[in-house]
């Protein structure tokens, strides 16, 4: 039945049906023709080679249906198996743009952190401040302060650095 | 004896069946396949308050971009594995 697979099922439906129909109209030939002059006296041949065709045309018919069967299911499935590939591919495009959105919000924020300090050592606080009332800088004034006394006067212990290091390793 | 064999096998033909329709589970993007790297560690000497202080935030920044990573991979996974489980 798997040969079957190859052939179109409109040919297939066409073959099947030829061969059911022809095999009746030999039947009717081989019984009630005998008195026509093309059967004659083949009459009996006819009837058994109908006969033999038609019990050939009905297991066809029978295993169509069931091959039928099996490639509207076969049809069914690829439409759903194309679907979800289709849905498959935009969620996997939809994970990698957040992935990356994501991804540059984090390291920009990181990025700001460390260049936010970066002024405050340097010196370079004009556009933080500039927006502040002078409350507000007075009191980022005392601790960019805290912070430049501590980079004068306060170096950070070898062994913070250490445990740190040892920290940061997986092993 | 072989007509009965050769019979045997066309009537037996009639009962194999093939499906050839296979779904695939996709692929990872390939942002979420990629592997988390270490934790930076501080490399100056002397050092002060302030290198410190950047290592600290990129390793914290390395720590959220992994976090971002296995989120969306479990998000990944949950979805495809709907999707699949849909095409049955």
């Amino acid at each position: 039945m798997w040969l079957l697979s190859f052939l179109p099922t409109g040919f297939l439906e066409f073959i099947i049906n030829a061969v059911l129909i022809g095999s009746i109209v030999g039947i009717v030939l081989g019984f009630f023709g005998s008195k026509l002059p093309v059967v004659g006296t083949h009459a009996n041949i006819i009837k058994y080679v109908s006969i033999a065709l038609f019990c050939v045309g009905l297991y066809w018919k029978g295993g169509f249906s069931v091959e039928k069967e099996w490639r509207e299911r076969v049809e069914a499935l690829e439409v759903k198996v194309r679907q979800a590939e289709a849905q498959a591919k935009e969620a996997n495009e939809h994970i990698e743009t957040r992935v990356v959105e994501k991804t540059k919000v984090v390291r920009e924020k990181g990025k700001i952190r460390i260049e936010y300090i970066n002024r405050l050592v340097e010196g370079k606080t004009v556009e933080i401040v500039k927006d502040m009332s002078a409350e507000e800088r007075a009191s980022f004034e005392v601790k960019q302060k805290e912070l430049q006394d501590a980079l004068k006067n306060c170096p950070v212990p070898r062994i913070i650095i250490e445990e740190h290091n040892k920290a940061a390793e997986i092993k | 004896m072989k007509l009965y064999a050769f019979l045997l096998i066309a009537l037996l033909s009639g009962c194999s069946t093939t499906v050839p329709v296979v779904a695939k589970f996709p692929d990872a993007p390939k942002s979420l396949t990629e592997k988390c790297p270490s934790l930076k560690k501080v490399e100056t000497d002397p050092v002060s308050i302030v290198d410190l202080h950047k290592t600290v935030v990129e390793n914290y920044t390395l720590y959220h971009e992994c976090a971002i990573k296995v989120e969306e991979w479990n998000e990944w996974h949950v979805k495809q594995k709907k999707i699949f489980e849909s095409v049955k």
